[in-house]
């Protein structure tokens, strides 16, 4: 099987792009991605582009680019939508079916103000309820303060660092910086989540190229593992969604023989301040229970031993749905190759994406991909 | 209520929502050996996770509701 590195990466900033389309904000993450990689569109053997809303995406990009004649795999997976288009391309080159594969994630509110995350599908059976995506991720909170202790003050806490980090990455749409009052004091938005702990419905496109071709520079990917949810929910101890992170690192750590200490930068998903506090645990950073002392002892700050999204995360940096997870891959393959900019870890040699989607009733989760980086010559 | 769950279940969690210009709770239930989704028409202050609720169903929207014991 081939081995697999990130030759290019394109991220280009977050923000409102009220006037620019989707196909633009893919563009000009590809162009980024392609240049970074010093190869020509026509050195491209397949594109798997993560989208949400619309049908024909990457095809439209591609004509855009003028660049046809090649596979174009469209994937949606929620908010994992590119990390799953990532997985198929990795997958593809291992194989040895494509040699170099473009990954794209692209998504604009903007122009599509419907597409993407926000409330569940009026089709699911507990759209019924009212129940919200912020509100399933309020009922994680509620049940990790009742269980564990976990404190609204450490909640807070994951939205101060995330957006001190926000602050200094020049990609980020959210440059503020908080204090832990103005989380708590702004507006409620699921009993106990506030505004300023959920993500911001953000435009913005990232660019991957991905190649098995000897010779060809840049991370390696050490492991990709893609799972869903079981079918159902039983009505064991654990919230939504925890068992499939937990199922899906435990099989990336089984895979690669690295533990998670030895893991020197992390991009998770935080669209809400409690999912990176169950995914510290679920991803074995630190045992059940104990991520709220964690995050308060700063341990996944910038200087601390564990960073964990020193992008400034889906909180800050923000969170286009179907480019998430291929933004959190790209911000990884800049870390590990020192190209991040002010918010740089010092000389990382292993980093790691998890993303995780959901929104689907009776299942726990869409999709967990869990992708481990190990920084390669360059 | 579906015949496959208990009349009585345990709170597991619960959250409070803004919805249409108004507020809606919803509360995660353990009913037997599943967990269920239920609205809940209570003062959040009043619950608890661990209490036990009854469980209604309601046809319009079809939806469980839990009620405290």
């Amino acid at each position: 099987m081939s081995e697999v590195r990130i030759a290019g990466a394109g991220l280009p900033p977050f923000g409102k792009f009220p006037d620019r389309s989707v196909v633009d904000l893919a563009v000009e993450a590809i162009i980024l991605a392609l240049d970074s990689a010093g190869i020509v569109p026509a050195e491209i053997d397949a594109a798997f582009f993560g989208a949400a809303g619309g049908f024909g995406l990457g095809q439209r990009v591609m004509v855009a680019l003028g660049c046809g004649g090649v596979p174009i795999v469209n994937t949606e997976n929620a908010c994992a939508s590119s990390a799953a288009a990532f997985y198929l391309a990795q997958l593809g080159i291992r194989a040895g079916e494509f040699r170099r594969c473009l990954v794209v994630g692209a998504h604009s509110y903007s122009s599509n103000p419907s597409a993407g995350a926000g409330a569940l599908a009026s089709t699911e059976p507990d759209f019924a309820t009212g129940l919200t995506l912020p509100g399933l991720y309020a009922l994680i909170a509620r049940r990790h303060m009742s269980e564990h202790g976990t404190t609204p003050r450490q909640l807070a806490l994951v939205a101060v660092k995330n957006h001190s980090n926000g602050a200094l990455n020049p990609r980020a749409h959210h440059r503020g910086a908080l204090t832990v009052e103005e989380v708590l004091a702004s507006r409620m938005i699921a009993d106990p989540l506030t505004l300023y702990q959920c993500c911001a419905r953000t435009d913005g496109a990232a660019a991957l190229v991905l190649s098995g071709v000897p010779g060809d520079k840049g991370p390696k990917v050490r492991s990709c593992v893609l799972l869903s949810g079981a079918v159902g929910t039983s009505s064991g101890s654990k919230s939504w969604g925890v068992d499939l992170v937990s199922q899906t690192a435990g099989t990336v750590w089984e895979q690669s023989s690295v533990a998670p200490s030895d893991v020197d930068v992390f991009e998770v998903h935080d669209a809400f301040t409690i999912g990176e506090l169950v995914s510290y645990e679920a991803l074995g950073l630190c045992d059940e229970g104990e991520s709220g002392p964690m995050v308060e002892r700063n341990e996944t700050g910038l200087g601390g031993a564990h960073p964990v999204n020193s992008s400034g995360g889906l909180l800050a940096r923000g969170h286009p749905v179907a480019a998430t997870g291929a933004a959190m891959l790209a911000e990884i393959a800049l870390q590990l190759t020192d190209s991040a900019g002010p918010h740089q870890v010092p000389s990382p040699r292993l980093g790691v994406a998890e993303t995780m989607g959901g929104g689907t009733s009776g299942i726990s989760g869409n999709a967990c991909v869990i992708t481990l980086l190990e920084r390669g010559t360059r | 209520v579906p015949e496959r769950l208990p009349p009585v279940a345990e709170v597991f969690s619960f959250t409070k929502m803004p919805s249409h210009g108004g507020h809606v709770s919803v509360a995660l239930l353990n009913a037997g050996d599943v967990r269920v989704l239920a609205s809940l028409e209570t003062d959040l202050a009043e619950m608890n996770i661990g209490q036990s609720v009854r469980l209604v169903a309601v046809p319009d929207p079809p939806v469980l509701r839990a009620e405290p014991l």
